[in-house]
């Protein structure tokens, strides 16, 4: 199977991990290691003087020999606070690559695309690897595309949701025109969704709450990488195409249909 | 000082290092700004703080 090349890196697993929601720090790091991801989404927040958290040994369990590890803007709702975000982590621990994250409304999450493209201009043009996250709107890949980000992102289903691939038709018409990865992010429940991203032509997937809030983060992340694998071997077969009229798997001539 | 959008006593003037040693903070992975401006993390050292001084101080979490 081929590697996916993104921002000068090699990944050999296609299925992406993001690092919340999980119970325990140690809980995430075993999921990610039975998945084989090597890219994981963090986010920035404040420290909390008052209480050492789990959350402080967040990055000590994330080795940046295996993994590239993308920071979020989850929280920002403006281009100027996502583009503080960004260069507060790349201060913060040397991070080049950024996911975008603007999501102005708490009810449904959606991006703000006019922030977003905002956002990705300024960043690109300060040499970071930018990550999108987008509703499936294929003129606003496009437009993304030609100021420099490293991939798109579009959603299947709102963050959190697990309802699978909603806007499979225009992830499609972007996935036919982009000439950037492109990586289907939030709303993926099961690891039949995906699969389904990925038989569609999808770079990648990029998976968090599925896997950290199922009882067993560990072997539902390593059920994402075997549906993603499985995906990738059947595209790789060149699956044929499908008919509405029945092709018969079993001879129907010689016994009971003589002719 | 302000710390995190919280009034909080420190003996002024401190450096920024001094201030995390205080703390207990392992600085490895954190960001400052002061008065809304990134500190570079080879200032942390030199960069005094004041007693009007505003920082945040941001570190990385679990996120999706």
């Amino acid at each position: 199977m081929n590697h996916l090349v993104m921002g000068g890196r090699t990944f050999r697993s296609r299925l992406f991990i993001g690092t919340g929601k999980f119970s325990s720090a140690k809980v995430m790091a075993e999921a990610i290691e039975a998945s084989g991801a090597e890219l994981v989404t963090v986010a920035l927040r404040r420290l909390d003087f008052g209480k050492k958290s789990e959350n402080d040994s967040l990055l000590s369990l994330l080795d940046p020999k295996k993994l590239v590890i993308v920071p979020n803007t989850s929280g920002a709702r403006t281009a100027q606070e996502a583009v503080r975000i960004a260069r507060l982590a790349r201060e913060a621990a040397g991070f080049d690559w950024v996911k975008l994250e603007l999501t102005p409304n708490f009810t449904h999450l959606l991006p703000d695309p006019i922030e977003t493209f905002k956002a990705a201009e300024i960043l690109a043009a300060e040499g970071f690897k930018v990550l999108p996250y987008i509703n499936a709107d294929p003129v606003l890949a496009k437009r993304l595309e030609e100021v420099g980000v490293t991939a798109v992102m579009p959603l299947g289903a709102p963050i959190g949701t697990n309802l699978g691939i909603r806007t499979r038709d225009m992830i499609e018409i972007i996935i036919r025109n982009a000439s950037v990865p492109v990586i289907v992010d939030a709303g993926l429940g099961l690891p039949s969704h995906a699969a389904e991203a990925i038989e569609i032509g999808a770079s990648a997937v990029l998976v968090n709450t599925a896997i950290a809030a199922a009882d067993d983060p560990r072997k539902m992340a390593l059920a994402f990488a075997k549906a993603v694998e499985a995906a990738e071997l059947a595209l790789d077969s060149k699956p044929r195409a499908s008919r509405l009229d029945a092709e018969a798997s079993s001879p129907l001539d010689n016994f009971l249909w003589n002719k | 000082m302000k710390i995190n959008g919280k009034q909080t006593d420190v003996q002024t003037p401190v450096p920024l290092a001094e201030l995390f040693r205080q703390l207990k903070i392992d600085a490895t992975h954190i960001a400052v700004e002061l008065n809304g401006r990134i500190v570079p993390k080879t200032e942390f050292e030199s960069r005094s703080l004041n007693a009007e001084d505003e920082i945040e101080v941001i570190h990385f979490v679990g996120g999706g």
